[in-house]
């Protein structure tokens, strides 16, 4: 194997599923975020014959950030919010459990699951993706700052204008939120 | 410090932000404040409501259509790889089985047995991070990923729900450590996976956690109600511990 395909696996590949979750809330759409993946995996390939990246995990999707935005500009979507298409948006979900869960219980973990995902698909597009990178990737503020372009200062107050306003669309459903101690 | 001062702090907090100094103020001040603490247990809640109901995961194949989009270029193909893999995960499955049968049935106090089970154990965590798909069941519900265990196993890894210990269930899958066939759960906290290896013990005392480190990697082990429990992952080694927790043993 040569090298730069070995540092590509080891470096990058962990990454993919991170990668494929901002492009998805991003995007809103899976196809558009399986683009953006490869579009994003293929550049930094080409870039990882001369950069060696100190952060892999925020170079990359710093990366395939910016081939999910330039997609979306080509495809007429660059609104600031997402279609939130339930059907897609469940496929990632507790599907694969229904087989064996009780099915009160997965009829509600299906209902929280929609009414989690609605809400963050409905916030505007700069506090989505720095939740989706500090709640869901656990990026650190710094790393954030680098993959979305903007200081340090900007990440925090969108961050927790993102979580309040997140929180506001929750408590509209009062089950979910008394269950979860919101 | 008071709470005008300690609410800007809160999320930076909650988020690992802060340096020590200023962390320990704000703590400092939180076990004075009923009203502080509940906001951080809301930022708690929120972060791991989104962590099990929001995250997507790239869909199966994408790492496979990612590779083979790869120009190739001079070197021999990805698929030479799990050919390595094999050899070295056989080659350890044979140090280990060489001397170290008995001892999975009895729980590990010895070191040196520890030693080599914390090497398989090493195998099957790097070897579940490279693989496309770790995980045979995916849920974040132990109740429906104990069933489907205890199935396949013949006996019943005891489960709390790792999600009171902070740490988010993905699923499980069976995998083997010196050859037996042992429960494996595969966690998260933020980023970092964790691999949970559960098998029975029986006869053997309770045992408070004990960690080691590999390869960079943290472990711990400890046993409880006639199992034992391995744990490995890149988180440091106080968060892994927190996985042991208390009764009743996960």
């Amino acid at each position: 194997m040569d090298r730069r395909r070995a540092r590509f696996e080891t470096l990058l590949l962990p990454h993919l599923d991170a990668a494929y979750d901002l492009a998805r809330w991003l995007a809103g759409d899976a196809e558009l975020a399986r683009d953006a993946v490869q579009d994003g995996c293929l550049r930094a390939w080409q870039a990882l014959g001369r950069d060696e990246p100190a952060h892999p995990r925020a170079w990359l999707l710093t990366i395939v950030r910016h081939a999910a935005l330039r997609l979306m500009e080509r495809r007429g979507r660059g609104g600031t919010v997402v279609s939130f298409d339930e059907h897609l948006h469940m496929g990632a979900g507790p599907a694969a459990a229904a087989a064996i869960e009780p099915p009160d219980r997965l009829a509600q973990r299906r209902a929280e699951v929609r009414e989690v995902r609605l809400a963050l698909a409905t916030l505007p597009a700069v506090f989505r993706e720095v939740l989706v990178l500090r709640e869901l990737e656990g990026l650190d503020y710094r790393e954030i700052a680098t993959v979305t372009g903007v200081p340090v200062g900007t990440v925090m107050s969108r961050l927790s204008r993102g979580r309040a306003r997140l929180k506001e669309l929750l408590l509209q459903h009062p089950e979910l939120a008394g269950r979860h101690g919101l | 410090m008071d709470c005008e001062d300690a609410r800007p702090l809160l999320e930076p907090y909650h988020d690992e932000a802060l340096e020590l100094a200023e962390r320990r103020v704000v703590e400092a001040h939180l076990a004075t404040c009923p009203a502080c603490r509940s906001e951080i247990a809301a930022l708690r809640s929120l972060s791991g409501l989104l962590q099990t109901h929001a995250r997507l995961r790239a869909p199966e194949g994408l790492a496979a259509r990612v590779r083979a989009a790869l120009p190739v270029a001079g070197g021999a193909p990805a698929s030479a790889r799990p050919g390595r893999r094999a050899l070295t995960a056989g080659l350890a499955a044979c140090l280990a089985s060489a001397g170290l049968g008995v001892w999975i049935g009895r729980g590990t106090t010895d070191p040196s047995e520890r030693d080599l089970i914390a090497r398989d154990v090493l195998h099957a965590h790097q070897r579940a991070l490279a693989a496309p798909v770790r995980i045979d069941v995916a849920s974040a519900d132990p109740h429906t990923v104990k069933p489907w265990l205890t199935g396949r196993l013949g006996f019943a890894p005891p489960m709390g729900d790792p999600a009171t210990r902070g740490f988010v269930l993905d699923g499980a899958r069976i995998d083997h450590v010196d050859g037996t066939a042992v429960a494996a759960l595969t966690l998260h906290r933020r980023q970092h996976v964790v691999s949970l290896f559960v098998w029975p013990a029986e006869g053997a005392p309770a045992s408070e956690p004990a960690s080691l480190r590999r390869q960079g990697f943290s472990l711990v082990t400890w046993q409880a109600d006639g199992f034992s429990f391995w744990a490995i992952s890149d988180l440091n080694e106080r968060e892994l511990r927190e996985l042991a927790g208390t009764e009743p043993p996960l």
